[in-house]
């Protein structure tokens, strides 16, 4: 009996592995009666963790509070100066498309993850239902997470950045470097290869993608660099990438939707 | 309480345990629904152990987004092999049910993480470095070791599945 047990084991997870529609079924099922569940204790852990660090704070909240006002005004200002001198270069056009491709926001919370594929995958209690679709970008507030890899009626699974399987094309702020950053699977941190070896991408220089390939608009922020070394071949850079998004401790994010299968 | 209620129950207090252990402290790599598994094959034997171990791995799958299967068979196979070994033992020792319930967590898991493997999947020795996966698979072992007296007590507690001995002590086993 225990190999019968262990045989439908073996065989779910193949099924699954491959995208068997059985397997959707039993996931779309099991969707119903544990996203909910999910969802609620998700959320009453990520209460006791705020509370948590509310407790362990030693600033001036008041302090903090009116020097984050102070940002997000000064931020606005700059983003109306900005669109602003895009209106005058003539860029209209642009602006608007750029308003129009921004695609559909669903707010998400992330109700799966497994320890032993921590920085690779973890599953959304929105779907197809919700508008979900395969190839959607995922992002936090911060910066990008990852990407839609698959999508039932009520749940997503969501391959982030750090996964090693990731590929996400990314240009460098300053320098305007291109290159592919994907996950090491050493925690969270990312890696650029390829770099021109006279590149001048520096420390502390900000990343974010580049649009190409389609998958990801353009201008979402990817992360910072931490380091630039010599490739392993001698005639390219890479360079180390710390996420802007804190892939560790994940509760709600944002599908950038565009409703029709990727962007 | 009729049998398979309890059973339900059981499944699903350990399914929320799972869901804020995940959630709240990942790196310790808790794994709750090994403990019913472990509790039953001890129990039960060979049979209902590798039951069990089925219906608390796709539970495990399906709270964590994985590999659907991928638990399922690792705690199936877990529940079996301890089913087998279970007389040879003094299954009232808090030692013994600590050891059965690493080894439990310890066989689970490395053979949930082989079959990812084998299957190319997520969570796979070909995807994370050996490092990371070892140390996950110890830290499960370890904390499974330390959850395991707690948790049967628990779900003796709750099944009310004990008996007193000739000396009056409360036994878990025959």
């Amino acid at each position: 009996m225990t190999a019968v047990w262990c045989a439908l084991g073996l065989v779910l997870a193949t099924l699954d592995a491959h995208g068997g529609s059985p397997t959707q079924g039993l996931r779309g099922l099991a969707e119903r009666l544990l996203v909910p569940l999910g969802r609620g204790l998700g959320r009453a852990v990520a209460a006791g963790q705020r509370v948590a660090d509310g407790l362990a704070y030693e600033g001036d909240a008041g302090a903090d509070l009116e020097r984050l006002r102070a940002d997000n005004e000064r931020l606005r200002a700059e983003l109306s100066r900005l669109r602003a001198a895009l209106a005058d270069q003539g860029l209209h056009d642009l602006v608007a498309a750029s308003d129009r491709h921004a695609g559909v926001s669903i707010p998400a919370l992330v109700v799966g993850r497994e320890p032993v594929s921590w920085f690779e995958r973890v599953r959304i209690d929105r779907g197809l239902g919700d508008g979900v679709r395969p190839d959607d970008a995922v992002v936090t507030g911060d910066g990008l997470v990852g990407r839609v890899v698959s999508a039932t009626g009520m749940g997503a699974s969501v391959m982030l950045m750090s996964s090693p399987a990731s590929s996400v094309a990314v240009v460098t702020e300053q320098s305007g470097e291109h290159g592919i950053a994907s996950g090491t699977g050493l925690g969270s941190a990312l890696v650029i290869e390829y770099l021109h070896p006279r590149s001048t991408v520096a420390p502390g220089e900000g990343v974010v993608t580049s649009g190409v390939g389609g998958v990801f608009p353009r201008g979402l922020p990817v992360g910072t660099v931490t380091s630039v070394e010599d490739g392993a071949d001698g005639l390219t850079k890479t360079a180390g990438l710390e996420p802007a998004a804190d892939l560790q401790r994940l509760d709600a994010v944002l599908v950038v939707s565009s409703g029709a299968g990727g962007l | 309480m009729p049998r398979f209620l309890l059973s339900a129950a059981i499944v699903v207090v350990a399914v929320m345990a799972q869901i804020v252990g995940d959630r709240a402290a990942a790196p310790l790599g808790l794994d709750f629904l090994v403990l019913p598994v472990v509790f039953m094959s001890l129990r039960r034997g060979s049979e209902v152990g590798a039951g069990w171990g089925f219906v608390c791995g796709l539970c495990h799958d399906m709270v964590g987004g994985g590999v659907l299967g991928a638990h399922a068979f690792g705690k199936a196979l877990a529940g079996g092999l301890l089913g087998r070994l279970s007389h040879r033992f003094d299954r009232n020792s808090p030692l013994l049910q600590a050891l059965a319930t690493a080894a439990g967590a310890l066989v689970s898991t490395s053979a949930a993480v082989l079959l990812r493997t084998a299957l190319g999947a997520e969570g796979s020795l070909l995807s994370t470095p050996l490092l990371r996966i070892g140390g996950l698979v110890l830290a499960t072992t370890v904390s499974s070791a330390v959850i395991g007296p707690p948790g049967f007590w628990a779900l003796v507690r709750l099944s009310g599945w004990r008996y007193r001995d000739g000396e009056g002590k409360w036994r878990f086993y025959a």
